[in-house]
């Protein structure tokens, strides 16, 4: 497989997991393939540890989850204490994901993240589960303004992870790209509704897995006609096909989320099919696969 | 945890269906290392989006077999795979009973199918020669899963909430009686909710420690997602590998809404 070169990072897999299903890092040891990845992905730190919502957080739906869990995470701190010198030791870049409910709450958890040896921080503007507030990223200009500020605290590598639920995601990302940051992470979960019928309550959280698929891939596709910067693809990607399919559609890594907790080897069976493909087409340098099949208008 | 979870494709080797409601599965063991009482494996099932947790119910270094009732779509194309079939699955999950610190005067309740691990559990107990009690109720005869137990735990206790076997009443009216007449050192749980809620007030009455094996809904199965906490008296807790086994003081039992 070819080292895909992101910002400084070299990486031996253009899979990475998705924040949230990787724990702090180096908890799925035993049950991940690390070599099979390109990155470490932390789940979302905030600047101070954070409760979560209420049970239950977890919610089936026909063809994928909804969940509520809320960022439930220990704290940037702690992480930096405890997990950061147990995860540097596995030998992969590492990309600390941070969020807050505010834009003062992300920028105090950059400022303390970037003083630290990682390779790339994500600033999560999507997350659905926090309370009382439109996400960042729903708004260019809010976007605009927090990775304009961000940019001015940190150099590291920054990836802006972005909502789906926009109208114009073209519009977000170019946001994003025009302040600075170095490569966006689309998308996040999708907002969306379940309702508990044992006690008659509406349910809302964020939707993931195999269905959204064909909605996030769309979104990938339209986002690199719009941006120069490399696109993290995420949402739904479920099989080694659409794996593959996420990145001819313009994603220049592809993120994991659901379908990892489901079946573990996904990371390994996706780079056998891109390894076909590339055979078959004769493709030299990663560039040339990267949104090969994204159609222009 | 004493052990580091895999993933594995094992083999079904037999496979028992009971009474049309239950299916005793047991597949050849390919985890590196050995599985504890009161542990679980995720098991992926093509009929539903997410895995599902089952307690182990026996193991030994060919085999490990789990015991579930067939409630919905999951458990149900999972019984109708047969001898021969694959399944994929992740383990081995979790704590275990803190059995190994107690010599004597042990009770283990079991409510319904919530043997399960219990069945585990009395194979461990009998090995090391512990002296156990065993306390088994179901709804009726029909339901009673007794006899899926290893041979030679005495007493066993049965009730029954229409008395049709063993003592009319909830398993946990008996636990009462019994508390108030013999000596018990500790008290291993599992089965439904409100038997283990019930059984804990008990313990918490009597003064003696109790631990619940606890159930909720799971995604990762792995201690990742967080997505399985309940309320504990240290803050959320992980169900997957905080537990499943938790001291029943510890629970903040009023903050899990699973009536």
């Amino acid at each position: 497989m070819h080292k895909i070169k992101l910002g400084k990072m070299e990486l031996d897999s253009p899979v990475i997991p998705a924040s949230g299903v990787f724990g702090y890092g180096d908890e799925l040891k035993g049950l991940i393939d690390y070599k099979k990845i390109g990155a470490i992905v932390t789940k979302t730190l905030t600047i101070k540890e954070r409760k979560g919502n209420p049970q239950p957080r977890i919610w089936e739906l026909e063809n994928g989850l909804l969940n509520t869990i809320g960022l439930q995470n220990i704290g940037v701190e702690r992480f930096c204490e405890e997990k950061l010198p147990v995860i540097k030791k596995l030998k992969k870049p590492v990309i600390v994901s941070i969020g807050g409910e505010t834009d003062d709450e992300i920028l105090l958890c950059l400022e303390y993240i970037s003083k630290k040896d990682i390779e790339a921080i994500e600033l999560n503007l999507s997350c659905p589960n926090i309370a009382g507030r439109n996400l960042i990223s729903e708004n260019p200009e809010a976007t605009y303004n927090i990775i304009k500020q961000a940019r001015k605290i940190t150099r590291s590598f920054l990836i802006a992870k972005l909502s789906p639920n926009v109208t114009d995601v073209g519009e977000t990302g170019s946001a994003a790209e025009e302040a600075g940051t170095d490569a966006l992470c689309a998308f996040n979960t999708f907002k969306g509704l379940t309702f508990d019928w044992k006690n008659h309550k509406v349910i809302l959280g964020g939707v993931s897995g195999d269905a959204i698929f064909p909605l996030s891939c769309r979104l990938v596709h339209q986002l690199y006609q719009n941006v120069s910067i490399p696109i993290i693809g995420i949402g739904g990607i479920h099989s080694p096909e659409t794996g593959l399919l996420m990145i001819l559609c313009g994603a220049t890594i592809i993120g994991i989320g659901t379908s990892l907790m489901i079946n573990p080897d996904l990371p390994g069976e996706i780079l056998n099919e891109i390894k076909k493909y590339k055979k078959e087409k004769n493709i030299k340098k990663w560039d040339e696969i990267v949104g090969r099949k994204a159609r222009f208008f | 945890m004493g052990n580091e979870i895999e993933h594995k494709i094992v083999r079904i080797k037999e496979k028992k269906i009971y009474k049309e409601k239950f299916c005793f599965l047991t597949t050849e063991n390919r985890f590196l290392s050995n599985p504890l009482p009161g542990q679980f494996i995720h098991i992926r099932i093509e009929s539903v989006f997410l895995r599902r947790p089952f307690s182990i119910a026996e193991f030994s270094s060919k085999t490990m077999s789990i015991f579930f009732q067939l409630k919905g779509k999951g458990t149900s194309s999972l019984s109708q795979k047969n001898r021969g079939e694959n399944i994929d699955v992740i383990g081995p999950v979790g704590n275990s009973f803190p059995y190994e610190r107690f010599k004597e005067n042990i009770l283990v309740v079991a409510g319904g199918i919530g043997i399960a691990p219990m069945i585990f559990l009395s194979s461990e107990l009998l090995k090391t020669k512990k002296k156990f009690s065993f306390f088994h109720g179901a709804q009726n005869k029909n339901s009673l899963l007794n006899f899926f137990l290893p041979e030679g735990i005495s007493p066993v206790i049965i009730s029954t909430d229409d008395g049709s076997k063993g003592k009319k009443g909830k398993i946990t009216d008996i636990l009462e009686d019994y508390l108030k007449k013999e000596k018990v050192d500790v008290i291993f749980a599992s089965g439904p909710y409100f038997m283990l809620k019930k059984t804990a007030e008990i313990s918490t009455r009597f003064n003696i420690p109790c631990y619940v094996s606890m159930e909720n809904r799971m995604f990762c199965g792995t201690g990742v997602c967080q997505g399985c906490v309940i309320e504990t008296k240290d803050g959320f807790q992980k169900v997957c590998t905080d537990g499943p086994v938790f001291d029943a003081e510890q629970i903040r039992w009023k903050d899990i809404p699973y009536a």
